[in-house]
């Protein structure tokens, strides 16, 4: 079953400082993505990777195309549908999580990763008992726990980042290389937390750049190339060069 | 004092001290103050109009006075002029009380409780000699009652009028110093800040601790502080039978508690208004125990040192008190059981003595 | 569901003149009036708030923001000339419109303004909780321990010591005034809060821990919010939707991460070029 259908999706910026150019982002992109697949997104740098999942989550306006995500209330574009239905898929039915942890200073970790729960209505305590085992799988020493990540490496924000992504089991989770800064052996703590703790249920597109990662997680590839979708690869193929990242 | 005619406000014409200045307004002419002195063939009233004040004032008192009454609470501004007394000392009160005065009526002035104080009697007699009225210190016999901090002990009638002197008219005065702050806050009822007041009295006090000039609303509408009475006497003003006006002279307002007009101390559901206790006490001279008591200090008999004992505040009642003890607050009318007040403690202080605040 | 609805909202200082609209505006690159000299601090505005949301306004000062957010908050300005159309879920007509004792009422009970000014917000010789008391009792509340309950929970949700409670909000530190600024405003249970600059006044190291504190009680109280700030970091950790005004004017607006990221207009691109 087809969760999300993407049509023609494209994306210029107007960049008015810099003497009004364009530039273009993601150029006539469409592809599936299926009911509870984990879909890797991989391309060179400045191919349109994280682009394109920002034009799914609306942190970028497409310009053009179609988003249809085909959820259990209908089918929503994504692309063009009110902010306010943006704003009501965020969290529980859609999650987004960048490179980057971006966050309000001095929260404890464990909060962070709490909040999500927290603001979908979960008791505080549990919520905390949920960001707990979820530093903990992803080895957070247990001692910054209650410190604040701003002070953290940057390694272990990327964790905290993830841990707070996966906390709500969104139905569609948007992954923007959540796994860049890991060292190897954490990395594959990460893999293996993405397979158990999400389920089937969950529906992931994610930019890696990692070989490893994709094949450990990835049922299909898609390939960008200065922002065209140039190939679907799908999972055992044995094209190795796919894995430009 | 100028050259107005008084008209419709004139009163009878059986006095015999104006003749020659009906207006009040003749200058003497002399050449010193000695032969001006000595020129007076009378007690020095020549030049005054009946009850001191000219006409012109006391129409102008007595339609503030009109106002008041109509719009139960809220302080109307009147043109408060010059007495021969320092401002403060009652000012407000005897130009209401000069005002209102008839040579018909019978006038009581007391201060503090007492008839007797220098204040007290220099009023009673500023009437006697311009208004020509008799005096009386009997509260059930007099039409008009000039007060400072007090409401007599005995029951006020229909036929009364109570004048209670105002040092400070604006209760709201006590959280915020701006008068057209507090005016705006009147305007729109809105006593936020006088309620968190009390708030922060039950906070730092357990109670709500206001000694005087408690805030009290009036009719449900507005703010008023009933002057420097104890909360002893607020209960008196609701639904009464007597007609009070409260007169400032230095700030120049008077409002009034038209008869029957509902007035409530502000206090909380769980936060009870009460009065003043005096548990265990009596006043020493007449054994009173349902009166409002002060401390009095005096020279012990084996003249080792003072004593301090309790003393009716009301002066004149305890007389009264003296003579028949068991003389009710409402002997004068032809009903019993009045309410007026606190009730007489029936050994249990702390339900007995509290005052009405429904 | 749709809380508040604004349309035309304007704000100017000066006589006005026919031409004020035309010759003012992000196309003018002015907000005064060259004809009249009048200055029009916010016109042709036009939002929505919905229930539970947060919305962020930005700008640099002058740009209107603090204009927009007074019509907002139905404060008024007596030097101001005002216009437009504020509707307001369970309540007819324009609530610009409304008597004094109208307004007051939702002041007090449905629409709270946290100020910029401490000292405009708050009563200094008051204690803390009597500041919060405050609201409570002005709404009607007349039972001493129901009041001293609801303080005690808003002290405890904003993050106040409970031990100071009972001390003169002037001995507080400017987070503590600004978090009893904030226990004031949810005490009535607002529908709306209205947060000007939430972070003036505060060290850098207390504006995260109330910007958080708000974050977290916004959303336990299911209150909507109005955060005006010039600092979009502000805004950016507490607004779903996000206005940006300039020369009076909104000049762009919405999902406050699209606009951090992708702007369009040519101003907020240098904005958002801007932080430092």
């Amino acid at each position: 079953m087809t969760v999300l259908s993407v049509d023609g999706l494209s994306k210029t910026f107007d960049m008015h400082v810099l003497g009004d150019t364009q530039v273009v982002g993601l150029d006539d992109v469409s592809f599936d993505v299926h009911d509870g697949e984990f879909l890797a997104v991989v391309g060179e740098s400045g191919s349109g990777k994280s682009s394109l999942l920002k034009c799914l989550y609306r942190t970028y306006d497409p310009t053009a195309g179609e988003v249809v995500y085909h959820g259990p209330d209908g089918d929503v574009d994504l692309a063009t549908c009110p902010d306010r239905t943006v704003i009501d898929l965020r969290g529980d039915t859609i999650g987004y999580t960048s490179q980057f942890l971006d966050e309000i200073p001095r929260v404890p970790a464990v909060d962070v990763v709490a909040r999500p729960l927290v603001e979908q209505g979960t008791d505080t305590q549990k919520a905390r008992g949920r960001a707990r085992e979820l530093l903990a799988a992803l080895s957070v020493p247990e001692q910054l726990w209650q410190a604040y990540p701003a002070t953290f490496s940057g390694g272990e924000r990327q964790r905290v980042n993830l841990a707070q992504a996966l906390a709500p089991k969104p139905e569609l989770l948007l992954l923007d290389e959540p796994t860049s800064a890991l060292d190897p052996e954490t990395r594959q703590a990460a893999i293996d937390l993405l397979s158990t703790y999400l389920g089937p249920e969950t529906t992931v597109i994610g930019v890696f750049h990692n070989t490893d990662v994709v094949e450990a997680v990835a049922d299909r590839i898609i390939v960008l190339d200065e922002g065209r979708l140039q190939r679907v690869v799908p999972k055992d193929s044995d094209n190795e060069e796919v894995m430009i990242g | 004092m100028t050259d107005h005619t008084t008209t419709d406000d004139a009163p009878s014409d059986d006095r015999s001290f104006d003749d020659s200045a009906p207006d009040g307004g003749m200058p003497v002419s002399t050449a010193s103050v000695d032969a001006a002195l000595e020129s007076l063939d009378d007690d020095g009233l020549t030049g005054y109009n009946y009850a001191y004040l000219d006409e012109h004032t006391k129409r102008e008192v007595r339609r503030s006075m009109l106002k008041a009454v109509a719009i139960p609470g809220h302080q109307v501004p009147y043109a408060s002029r010059p007495m021969p007394l320092a401002r403060g000392w009652g000012t407000g009160g005897i130009q209401a009380s000069l005002s209102l005065l008839g040579p018909e009526d019978r006038f009581k002035v007391i201060d503090q409780g007492a008839d007797e104080s220098v204040n007290a009697a220099n009023i009673r007699r500023l009437a006697e000699t311009t208004a020509e009225v008799e005096t009386t210190t009997d509260t059930t016999d007099a039409d008009l009652i000039q007060s400072r901090h007090r409401i007599p002990e005995e029951v006020l009638t229909a036929g009364q009028r109570l004048v209670l002197q105002v040092p400070i008219t604006d209760a709201l005065r006590k959280v915020d110093p701006s008068d057209a702050a507090n005016r705006r806050r009147h305007a729109h009822k809105n006593y936020g800040k006088m309620w968190v007041h009390l708030y922060e009295n039950v906070v730092e006090y357990g109670e709500i601790n206001i000694a005087s000039r408690y805030p009290t609303m009036v009719a449900g509408r507005y703010l008023m502080d009933p002057s420097p009475i104890p909360r002893w006497d607020v209960p008196k003003l609701d639904d009464a039978d007597h007609l009070t006006v409260l007169a400032a002279g230095r700030e120049a307002r008077i409002y009034a508690v038209p008869p029957h007009t509902a007035v409530e101390p502000l206090a909380f559901e769980d936060r009870d208004f009460t009065v003043e206790r005096f548990p265990e006490q009596a006043c020493h001279a007449c054994g009173s125990t349902d009166t409002y008591l002060v401390e009095v200090s005096e020279e012990s008999a084996d003249e080792d040192g003072f004593e301090t004992r309790y003393a009716c505040n009301d002066s004149s009642f305890c007389r009264k008190r003296r003579e028949n003890p068991e003389l009710p607050k409402d002997h004068h009318l032809d009903r019993e059981g009045v309410d007026w007040g606190p009730e007489t403690p029936d050994g249990d202080a702390s339900t007995a003595q509290r005052g009405g605040s429904e | 569901m749709t809380l508040l609805e604004a349309e035309n909202l304007q704000t100017r200082y000066g006589p006005g003149c026919s031409q004020c609209i035309a010759s003012t505006g992000d196309g003018a690159g002015t907000n005064q009036c060259p004809h009249c000299d009048t200055v029009v601090a916010c016109a042709e505005a036009d939002l929505g708030v919905e229930a539970g949301e947060v919305l962020g306004i930005v700008g640099e000062s002058g740009s209107g923001k603090s204009s927009l957010a007074e019509l907002l908050a139905l404060e008024r300005d007596e030097d101001a000339t005002t216009a437009g159309e504020v509707r307001y879920a369970g309540h007819d007509g324009n609530l610009l419109d409304v008597d004094y004792e109208t307004r007051h009422a939702l002041r007090t009970g449905e629409i709270a303004l946290v100020h910029q000014h401490i000292r405009d917000g708050l009563n200094l010789e008051f204690t803390g909780g009597g500041n919060v008391a405050e609201k409570l009792l002005s709404a009607g509340n007349r039972s001493y321990e129901d009041v001293r309950d609801r303080v005690r929970t808003l002290f405890e949700a904003t993050e106040i010591p409970l031990a100071r409670m009972d001390d003169p909000a002037s001995t507080y530190s400017g987070g503590m005034q600004r978090r009893v600024q904030i226990a004031r405003a949810l005490a009535t249970d607002p529908d709306l809060i209205v947060l000007d600059e939430p972070t003036t006044g505060l060290d850098v190291s207390v504006q995260a821990r109330v910007l958080d504190m708000f974050r977290r009680v916004q959303r336990e109280e299911g209150v909507a919010a109005i955060v005006v700030s010039h600092d979009l970091s502000v805004v950016r950790l507490l607004a779903d939707r996000t206005l940006v005004m300039r020369h009076g004017r909104i000049v762009e607006s919405g999902l406050t991460d699209r606009v951090m990221e992708d702007p369009h207009h040519e101003y907020t691109q240098t904005l958002i070029n801007s932080v430092i």
